[in-house]
């Protein structure tokens, strides 16, 4: 056992100790905050001036572009922030100006380099100019990258295949993905990037049933953004899984698509123990011709307000037929037309 | 009076537990405390370091013109802020963030806040349909903007923070809602960089905190913060580096290892389904921020479901403190009411295995740094004073206590520092950090202590099941803000 004089030795010590380390790590933080802000301050005004030069080059083609972007190679990162900051203000003349300019001084051969680089950082600004110069060999770079170790390597080389947006890339894209652990709403948003262009390929993710349930979700979610009426059987089929959100995004899905649902796939939505499931047959339910008026007034009564203010809303959205049958359900004397007569109050007041 | 000490000094000579034995469990429950604090810098560190590798700027970019953000409700709950209520609405209205709706909850306020928020935006009465899925005092009225379509006034009878904003959740629709002080301001980006987290994990994710950083010195222009600097007045500047420690050290370290325990009411994202789940917002605590969160990890660990809360520190909430030592008593001593409240209310959780990490580790950790910890320190200072002037214990003893917890407070704070300067870098003059670097020191003279005495009283207050919603005299955010440029 210690002696309390022995204790108090230690803690003395201890005490010396932790305030001598502080104010060192207090002077070395200063000493780093010192050259951070110098080496910020030439990095701003690099960017500036790259930003002028490109802005330059644009409204002079025959300035002098090569020096400056000569000088550029070692930082990545820069020239892709100026970019990302710059591109989208550019009509899509100025765009493909520049991306010619860029070819001409080789830079798509430089971000190549850079995607081979062995910095992490270096890798991923250069995924992201990737997007725009890319050609045969920065693909097949990128898609080497989705076999990094490192996730952030991965996502960034996803995320750059994703955004060229090559209907070809996709197989490999989904692959890739299927070994990944994203949520569907990154999936979905990987997929949204693609455009119409993969319909077939989400519908038959959709069918497969090697298929993870995050994918599916982002297939039936893109798959009713890209109105595909070519999907409605497939998405019907998947009304009926154990997944609740696989379930709501289905009939979310066969909202979007507009087409006709089946009344006895509604009705089942109906009976359905998660509300956002029930809210989305709802929608479903008030967008069919001719009107289940039966089924749209049982929607109206749900436990759940919001199921109900579901219903009306897309009721509302038919235009005079749906607009007629709220104000009807509204004369009824039950919830049902205490809550059509409320919902189409606000309604109207919003339009 | 000489008979009356000669009695002590009889009583504790033959009780040598009392000055052989309990200043050593008092310094070892400080000890102890600082540990968690050394536990937690690396923990928070790592967290940092990776947070970083994400191109965060890039990111919120796409964020804005994607179809996969979450639609958000935004509610400000409003009692006596007639000053600042309008350039806070204005400066949430601006925020980046591609769906959104701002409901303001004027909580039956005696002053012109209702008016001044009229007056502002030319609200009109409105007819929104709404259920009481939550119970709350009378809605008066719901009014809506003709030039912001996306602003809702619900005008109520007084009832508190916590029935106000149930009054604003029976109205929000969207998925996820934000509670926000009245005083204070996000930043732009401040939802998109919140949201994300919800991005990465629809499912799980339930709630999600933000940083709250101190407006008392900063700029302003249109309503955002244009430059930060360290408040003049000494009180909000001893604030700076109890908020940086705050959030920076203990909230991203246990974000990091899922113990999240507390998430500021100032600003907080939340799943609306789960809070609606576990009934809203507790009515008449004073905590209910922190209630909201004890009940959520209640209800889930019942449940055995399996969920996540975290902590970002990137997006910065600016919220201006007191800068009397009136008004700060009366938060410290409402905070500390309220932690208590919501620890005493959820204790079965304690050292329960049924609820896992919360019931085995955070809990107990709230016991030692919320319950016991102000007590013992500051039982401490007049223990130690007490045994020392009755002549029990050396006066080596009497400075090691001191040394301790000064010496603790000081890398503590240092370290917090560095993990600013390595996350959000916001103080942009080598003075500033000076100038925390010493308040670092000086805060362990009287502040500290003073802090613990409003602690022990709020305890008290606890005890007498004293309540109410506090007022704080403001000088707004007016110097650069929207209303005012």
């Amino acid at each position: 056992m210690l002696e309390g004089s022995e204790i108090i030795g230690i803690a003395a010590r201890l005490t010396v100790a932790l305030i001598t380390i502080s104010s060192l790590v207090f002077v070395i933080l200063l000493g780093v905050r010192y050259f951070r802000e110098k080496k910020k301050k030439a990095l701003r005004a690099r960017e500036k001036e790259i930003e002028q030069a490109l802005f330059v080059h644009l409204s002079h083609p025959l300035s002098n572009l090569e020096d400056l972007i000569k000088k550029t190679p070692k930082n990545t990162e820069l020239l892709a922030k100026v970019l990302a900051r710059l591109l989208p203000l550019l009509d899509e003349d100025s765009q493909d100006k520049l991306f010619q300019s860029f070819k001409h001084l080789c830079i798509p051969q430089w971000v190549y380099q850079e995607l081979q680089a062995d910095k992490m950082k270096r890798q991923i600004a250069a995924c992201h100019l990737a997007v725009f110069f890319a050609d045969k060999e920065i693909v097949s770079q990128l898609k080497v990258m989705l076999n990094d170790s490192r996730c952030c390597v991965r996502y960034a080389a996803l995320e750059a295949l994703c955004s060229i947006g090559d209907p070809a890339i996709f197989k490999e894209v989904a692959k890739a993905l299927k070994k990944e652990e994203l949520s569907y709403l990154l999936v979905s948003d990987l997929f949204l990037r693609f455009d119409s262009g993969i319909e077939k390929e989400l519908i038959s993710l959709l069918k497969s049933s090697k298929t993870p349930l995050p994918m599916k979700c982002a297939a039936v979610k893109n798959l009713g953004e890209i109105h595909s009426l070519a999907s409605k059987k497939v998405i019907e089929s998947h009304c009926k899984r154990t997944d609740p959100l696989l379930r709501q995004l289905c009939y979310e899905a066969l909202y979007r698509l507009g087409l006709p649902v089946d009344l006895a796939l509604i009705k089942r939505g109906q009976k359905d123990k998660n509300w956002k499931v029930r809210a989305a047959a709802a929608k479903c339910a008030s967008s069919i011709s001719p009107l289940p008026i039966e089924t749209v007034a049982q929607f109206l009564e749900d436990p759940y307000w919001l199921v109900s203010l579901a219903a009306a809303k897309a009721l509302y959205k038919q235009g005079s037929i749906g607009r007629n049958a709220l104000s009807m359900l509204g004369q009824a004397r039950s919830l049902i037309g205490r809550r059509s007569k409320a919902f189409l109050k606000e309604l109207e007041e919003l339009s | 009076m000489e008979e009356l000490i000669a009695l002590l000094k009889l009583w504790v000579a033959q009780n040598p537990f009392l000055f052989k034995t309990f200043p050593y469990f008092i310094i070892a429950v400080g000890l102890f405390q600082n540990f968690i604090y050394l536990i937690q810098l690396p923990i928070a560190g790592s967290e940092l370091f990776r947070i970083k590798l994400r191109p965060e700027d890039i990111q919120s970019r796409w964020l804005l013109s994607s179809k996969i953000t979450l639609p958000i409700s935004v509610l400000i709950p409003a009692y006596n802020e007639e000053v600042s209520i309008v350039d806070s609405i204005l400066t949430t209205l601006t925020l980046q963030y591609p769906n959104f709706e701002v409901i303001v909850i004027n909580d039956g306020s005696s002053d012109e806040t209702l008016l001044a928020i009229k007056e502002a935006f030319e609200l009109t009465p409105s007819n929104r349909a709404f259920e009481e899925q939550l119970s709350h005092q009378k809605i008066r009225a719901v009014y809506r903007s003709p030039i912001y379509s996306n602003l809702v006034v619900i005008d109520k009878e007084n009832g508190g923070k916590a029935d106000a904003l149930n009054a604003g959740l029976n109205l929000s629709r969207n998925p996820l809602f934000c509670t926000l002080d009245a005083d204070s301001l996000l930043e732009p980006t401040a939802l998109l960089k919140t949201t994300q987290a919800f991005i990465d994990e629809p499912e799980k994710m339930v709630a999600v905190g933000g940083t709250v950083r101190i407006s008392n010195g900063c700029s302003f222009k249109h309503g955002i913060v244009n430059q930060v600097r360290l408040p003049k007045k000494a009180l909000p500047l001893l604030q700076v580096m109890e908020y940086i420690r705050a959030f920076l050290l203990g909230r991203m370290a246990w974000s990091r290892v899922k113990l999240q325990m507390v998430i500021a009411g100032a600003f907080a994202v939340f799943k609306r389904d789960v809070v609606m789940d576990v009934g809203g917002f507790t009515k008449n605590t004073i905590g209910e921020d922190y209630e909201l969160v004890l009940k959520i990890h209640e209800r889930m660990l019942s449940r055995k479901e399996d969920y996540l809360m975290r902590f970002v520190p990137e997006p910065v909430c600016w919220t201006e403190v007191p800068e009397s030592f009136k008004v700060l008593r009366s938060q410290r001593i409402r905070w500390q009411q309220g932690a208590l409240e919501g620890f005493f209310k959820h204790y079965q959780m304690l050292f329960n295995p049924r609820f896992g990490r919360i019931g085995l580790v955070g809990f107990p950790l709230l016991l030692i740094i919320d319950v016991l910890g102000p007590s013992c320190e500051f039982l401490g200072y007049f223990y130690f004073v007490i045994l020392f002037a009755l002549g029990f214990i050396h006066l080596n003893l009497f400075f090691l206590f001191f040394l301790v917890f000064f010496a603790f407070g000081v890398f503590i704070s240092v370290c917090s520092l560095v993990l600013e300067e390595a996350s959000l870098k916001r103080f942009s003059s080598p003075k500033d950090l000076v100038a925390l670097f010493l308040v670092a020191i000086i805060e362990n003279f009287g502040y500290r202590q003073l802090n613990n005495f409003w602690r022990v009283q709020g305890c008290y207050r606890f005890l007498r099941r004293k309540s109410s919603w506090g007022n704080m005299t403001r000088s707004g955010h007016r110097k650069g803000g929207l209303s005012s440029s």
